[in-house]
């Protein structure tokens, strides 16, 4: 058997992974050979020595400033949550306002497509009336009632934007 | 008389998964350590080790829901313990390439680590391990590993395979070559049994 070939199988003679006749071969040649003798002392105190190589240990505080990583960890995703979430929002109310605000510009640039007249619900402290006005200037007249000042009429003339907040219900308008 | 639980890893990391914030301390206290002289033998460095090993444990805590019980948990450590010291390797390879010139040596000056051993076996053991650590990181990549893995750590073959993902054939020839490789390395070491 050839020297080399008896080294290829240091590791499978030490783990009794050979056939019986290849472990015996392997036997033989030992007893004969002194080179290869020696190479699996030489060998089998090297792995001796890398078994028994000093054991190192962590830190006393490595678990403190695990954990501490951890929590640390644990407000970063927060932050992150705390800004993905907004920011969806936002965005979604700004295109809603966007879409507002140009209707309402719209709607001011253009008064006579506004049809119906908007009278505010009955049920509202203020009663008011609004009635459509070809003139773009906003003329808002009270009528004077001597006897009374709290039913002071308000009635305005300029067509206005649907306030949130405001019951508005469709009146037929007066000629 | 003491009665012993013992409650596996895979069983641990079940419990952490269902939310037992405890399990997870159990698998670190169990882990660390040998995390530690894994990722050391590999980078050389203690301090590089440790942060290693912090950041393996970190990946466990966050991607927790990714270990699945076909595997043992200890493959599973182990190959996020190995994949972040192979790429801290990587980084210091080129950062090695860029300065190399600059201090014109190869490796810089091994630290050799603190032991509670005497003092006096200590002049040639930490001489002969200092050399024991060299020759290792002067192995190709695949052979430090597996002789890390194997001699060092003294993992199963079949536990090697499948953190290697490769056969267990393949383990075991290259176990053998590495320590062919690693003997002829240190051949200048004074034979002392």
């Amino acid at each position: 058997m050839q020297c080399q070939l008896v080294l290829d199988k240091y590791t499978a003679y030490c783990d009794y992974d050979l056939t019986v006749t290849e472990h015996s071969a392997i036997e033989n040649h030992l007893m004969e050979c002194q080179g290869c003798r020696e190479a699996f002392e030489k060998l089998g105190s090297m792995v001796k020595k890398l078994n028994g190589l000093a054991e190192l240990q962590v830190s006393t505080d490595f678990n403190e400033r695990l954990l501490s990583k951890i929590a640390h960890l644990g407000s970063a995703e927060t932050h992150t949550v705390w800004y993905k979430i907004p920011t969806v929002r936002t965005s979604g109310y700004a295109i809603a306002a966007g879409v507002a605000l140009a209707l309402i510009f719209s709607q001011w640039m253009n008064p006579s497509t506004t049809n119906p007249t908007l009278q505010t619900n009955s049920s509202l402290p203020v009663a008011g009336e609004i009635s459509n006005n070809p003139t773009s200037q906003p003329v808002l007249a009270a009528t004077d009632d001597s006897t009374s000042n709290l039913n002071d009429t308000l009635k305005m003339t300029e067509p206005t934007p649907n306030f949130p907040g405001q019951q508005l219900r469709l009146v037929n308008q007066t000629p | 008389m003491q009665k012993q639980i013992t409650v596996t890893d895979e069983e641990l990391i079940a419990r952490f998964q269902a939310g037992t914030e405890v399990a997870y301390i159990e698998l670190v206290n169990r882990y660390k350590d040998r995390l530690l002289n894994f990722v050391y033998r590999f980078v050389g460095d203690r301090d590089e080790a440790e942060d290693i090993v912090q950041d393996t444990f970190l990946k466990v805590y966050k991607n927790r829901h990714a270990y699945r019980e076909v595997a043992k948990f200890s493959t599973w450590i182990y190959t996020i313990a190995g994949n972040l010291a192979r790429s801290e390797l990587r980084k210091r390879r080129r950062h090695k390439t860029f300065s190399m010139s600059q201090i014109g040596l190869e490796d810089k000056e091994y630290d050799p680590p603190d032991t509670d051993a005497g003092p006096e076996s200590h002049v040639s053991g930490q001489y002969e391990e200092a050399e024991i650590q060299r020759a290792i990181r002067q192995l190709p990549d695949q052979f430090r590993t597996i002789i890390i893995l194997r001699d060092i750590q003294e993992l199963s073959y079949e536990e090697i395979s499948k953190i290697l993902d490769i056969p267990m054939g393949t383990v075991k020839s290259r176990v053998n070559r590495a320590r062919l490789k690693m003997q002829d390395l240190l051949k200048h070491l004074k034979e002392n049994g």
